[in-house]
């Protein structure tokens, strides 16, 4: 890997770290309270790896909930990189189950944004996206090793580098928004998922309203095109 | 917490959310799809944003807020305009810290009062 494509990772991965970097912080610092060890709080970095997933976890061990309830919750709450998984295969043919199974254990909510709008473009290739993930991973298991040791002395302002997240987001999806049947179909799935989270938890809302919204809009676009065709 | 309570939680967290992102690609990644399929999936990713983004700055705390007082909401309005005009990632994130960051202090600095 040359110097320029070094550069190229950096510039595509800095807005995730940017928000891993507090947040990991904040992960560490919480599963140090609640009594994990460093090895532990790591191992859960390296083998679970979700941002949502982990807090979920540590703070359900916290109130001493059975590790079959744990292990439901946090099941339905991480189902929702199925979606992201299938979306970003149209993008991974023709990979070897090697690349693939180690190219699925990155898939985030964030790496799974960046990596997408990036594939959109041209000149990028699994090859790039896996290292973005492996920078993005590295981040986040860095950052909470530094928040369990730092635990009580740095105070970090959460909410913030939450919204850091939540602004690259609507960054990320800006590009799509050009297309207005794609923009009519992001709003749509925006106020489902609104009126969805109201009733159903563990993020569930967000796959639901993306799955039907989607299927609506694609549905009626065959359904328009066959009449143009008459 | 005992140890084989923490590394049975671990262990099977790790499992069970592997396998959702790994089955995906195993059986897509090398199939042919149908038509139908790819023109639904295109529409997908949109979807997921507008999901995703809606639900964080209007709900917040479980509940639908549509008030001045919610700064993830009038911190977007900013940001979405931001990204509308540049099409930029460095700036709409800038934007959106710089936003937030000011709501949150104003906010506190009204509180106080």
């Amino acid at each position: 890997m040359n110097v320029f494509s070094t550069r190229k990772i950096l510039k595509t991965a800095w807005p995730i770290c940017l928000g891993y970097i507090p947040l990991g912080f904040a992960c560490g610092v919480f599963a140090q309270k609640a009594g994990l060890g460093i090895v532990e709080t790591l191992s859960m970095c390296v083998v679970l790896y979700a941002g949502s997933g982990q807090f979920i976890s540590i703070a359900m061990m916290m109130q001493s909930a059975s590790a079959l309830s744990i292990i439901l919750t946090v099941f339905i709450v991480n189902l929702r990189h199925f979606l992201f998984s299938s979306i970003l295969s149209e993008y991974l043919r023709g990979k070897s189950a090697w690349f693939l199974a180690a190219f699925a254990h990155e898939t985030t909510d964030e790496s799974f944004a960046v990596n997408l709008t990036s594939f959109e473009r041209a000149g990028w290739t699994p090859e790039d996206a896996i290292r973005v993930n492996a920078a993005a991973h590295l981040t986040w298991t860095l950052s909470n090793a530094a928040g369990f040791f730092c635990a009580g002395l740095v105070l970090i302002d959460v909410r913030l580098a939450g919204y850091a997240l939540t602004a690259m987001f609507i960054g990320l999806w800006s590009f799509y928004l050009s297309n207005r049947r794609l923009l009519a179909a992001g709003i749509g799935a925006g106020v489902l998922a609104v009126v969805f989270s109201l009733f159903v938890g563990y993020k569930l809302h967000i796959v639901l309203a993306a799955v039907l919204t989607s299927a609506l809009f694609a549905f009626s676009g065959a359904c328009g095109r066959e009449r143009r065709y008459d | 917490m005992t140890e084989q309570y923490v590394w049975t939680v671990i262990i099977f967290c790790g499992l069970v959310t592997y396998l959702p992102r790994l089955f995906p690609l195993l059986l897509l990644a090398n199939a042919s799809l149908p038509a139908w399929f790819v023109l639904w999936l295109k529409y997908v990713p949109s979807c997921v944003f507008g999901a995703m983004i809606f639900s964080e700055i209007f709900v917040r705390a479980d509940r639908l807020n549509l008030s001045l007082d919610n700064i993830y909401l009038i911190s977007s309005v900013g940001v979405f305009a931001v990204a509308f005009r540049t099409k930029s990632l460095p700036l709409s994130i800038a934007s959106g810290l710089f936003l937030f960051w000011l709501l949150q202090t104003q906010t506190f600095l009204i509180l106080s009062f």
